[in-house]
């Protein structure tokens, strides 16, 4: 990522997003659960074949539940992983704008007489 | 052969376009369209759950020696039987599934562009995006579930209705036997040979409406389930062979959703020009309409011996599928002509496609072999010499590079 993108990112509030992603994807995955099989003479002899389209348009319908949610998953590890990075990144900052400052003496430490 | 490398992304727009087939969809549901008149959806189904069968009181009525005549009658209604716990089951979990996945898809398209505010930049941008295209998807399948669980309550509806109406025609023949024997038998003394033969006329002669109601109603499913499979604009040039077996729209449409909410390079359906190549995601169920129709499995490489019999079983088995595309529109502006079809020479095109607008035709040349060789190659051009595609030629058109290779690997 562009150095420049960091400065602005309230990381916190990323990390609580990958969180609530993950919790989107586990609310979307529990819709299986409660999935339901259609018997092949729900609407007796004459409507088989409609109950056999609906049947087999329901397992895509799963099909593509899991995909969302899965979605969701990879979306939420990215942006943990981008919040991951962008902490690292804030620390690094921190630590080599703190090791400049050991340079320049620390505020309290007495000035070296000359 | 040509190849359309891997282009931007698919957009918002692309997942608004699943939105509104979804949308199209449920609407050629619930307009009902599909029911033949003279049925109707609405009534619940209440119809359904009548215990006392018309030929059950015919036997009560001492007239059991009818029931040979009466049989038949009494098996359509029987076909018509419905299994109403189930279907308010399978309804129920789609209501229930509808709204989750609203849910998730309303918490997703609000959550995202607060919670990453602070995301500035390409980043930011591009998850916000993703999440905004995802949450239409999400809205799409939402929609689609909906329509399931219309589809399944109406079939239901229009079932009980054909039953009950049946049922009512039978109640009303069997009061009209029991009361017309009923007079002869006072009038005769016993029942005669003609009392016997005029029972049998009454009977024969409510057949015809029975017989009507029966085939209203299956023409209706047999609607309702062409309204699954045919509605939207599915392109069936761009299908992979994990899809095949949910050829039709909503199937179609599903697929796409799925790879689209992956987040997997995706077949663009929605940009003229691009035909691309999708990387193989988790097959999906097998087609249980094939299989419990008798139909033959979809033909699989490796359950054939080297030969030239699974590329025969599988044109034959495309043909058959793509065959209910001829005709229609895709999503991109093109127009199926042709599936499996001469061009007015000897050539026999697989697939063959145009767009009036572009003037561009296109056509398609399955191979199923491990390697296509250049005469495979050299084939998929000479289409172009046939007279239907030497008359459009004369009319401006342009043929395009055809594509050639086997569904999912297209190039």
């Amino acid at each position: 990522m562009p150095v420049s993108e960091s400065y602005e990112v309230d990381v916190a509030a990323l990390a609580d997003h990958a969180r609530r992603l993950s919790t989107l994807a586990d609310d979307l995955r529990s819709v299986l659960d409660g999935a339901v099989s259609l018997p092949d003479d729900a609407f007796g002899e004459t409507g088989r074949a409609a109950a056999v389209a609906l049947e087999a348009l329901g397992q895509a319908g799963q099909d593509t539940v899991r995909a969302g949610s899965d979605g969701l998953a990879a979306e939420s590890t990215k942006v943990r992983d981008a919040a991951t990075a962008y902490e690292h990144q804030e620390a690094d900052t921190k630590a080599g704008l703190s090791e400049a400052g050991e340079g320049l003496g620390s505020p309290g430490s007495e000035v070296p007489s000359s | 052969m040509t190849t359309y490398a891997s282009q931007a992304p698919l957009t918002g727009d692309a997942a608004e376009q699943y939105l509104t087939e979804a949308r199209r969809l449920l609407g050629d549901i619930t307009s009902g369209k599909w029911i033949q008149p003279g049925l109707s959806a609405g009534g619940g189904f209440a119809a359904a759950q009548s215990t006392t069968k018309p030929v059950d009181r015919l036997r009560a009525a001492g007239l059991g020696w009818l029931e040979p005549d009466f049989r038949p009658l009494q098996e359509a209604q029987d076909r018509m039987a419905l299994r109403p716990g189930q279907i308010q089951a399978y309804a129920d979990a789609w209501d229930k599934a509808a709204a989750k996945i609203s849910e998730v898809a309303r918490m997703l398209g609000g959550c995202a562009p607060t919670d990453t505010k602070t995301w500035c930049g390409v980043s930011g941008d591009s998850y916000r995006a993703r999440a905004a295209g995802m949450a239409q998807a999400l809205e799409a399948a939402s929609t689609m579930a909906t329509a399931k669980r219309t589809a399944a309550v109406m079939a239901g509806e229009v079932t009980a209705d054909a039953r009950r109406q049946v049922g009512e025609i039978l109640n009303t023949l069997v009061q009209d036997l029991i009361s017309y024997l009923t007079v002869a038998r006072s009038a005769h003394g016993g029942i005669t040979a003609e009392d016997m033969a005029e029972a049998k006329n009454r009977i024969a002669a409510v057949a015809p409406r029975v017989s009507e109601l029966e085939t209203k109603l299956s023409n209706s499913m047999g609607e309702l389930s062409a309204t699954q499979y045919n509605s939207g604009q599915a392109n069936p040039a761009l299908l992979k062979d994990s899809m095949i077996p949910y050829l039709g729209g909503i199937g179609y449409w599903y697929s796409v959703l799925a790879w689209y909410l992956r987040g997997e390079p995706i077949t663009d359906v929605l940009v003229p020009n691009r035909f691309r190549t999708s990387p193989q995601s988790a097959p999906m169920q097998p087609l249980p309409t094939q299989q419990q129709q008798g139909k033959a499995p979809w033909p699989q490489r490796q359950n054939y011996p080297s030969g030239p019999g699974f590329g025969r079983d599988w044109h034959n088995a495309m043909k058959e599928l793509e065959r209910a595309y001829e005709g229609k529109y895709l999503v991109n502006g093109w127009q199926v002509t042709k599936i499996e079809r001469t061009l007015g020479g000897t050539k026999r095109v697989d697939f063959m496609m145009v767009n009036a607008q572009r003037k561009e035709i296109q056509i398609l040349d399955y191979y199923t072999g491990k390697s296509e060789p250049l005469s495979h190659l050299n084939k998929s051009w000479s289409y172009a010499k046939e007279p239907e595609i030497q008359a459009l030629l004369k009319q401006g058109y342009t043929f395009r590079e055809p594509i050639t290779g086997f569904p999912g690997k297209l190039q």
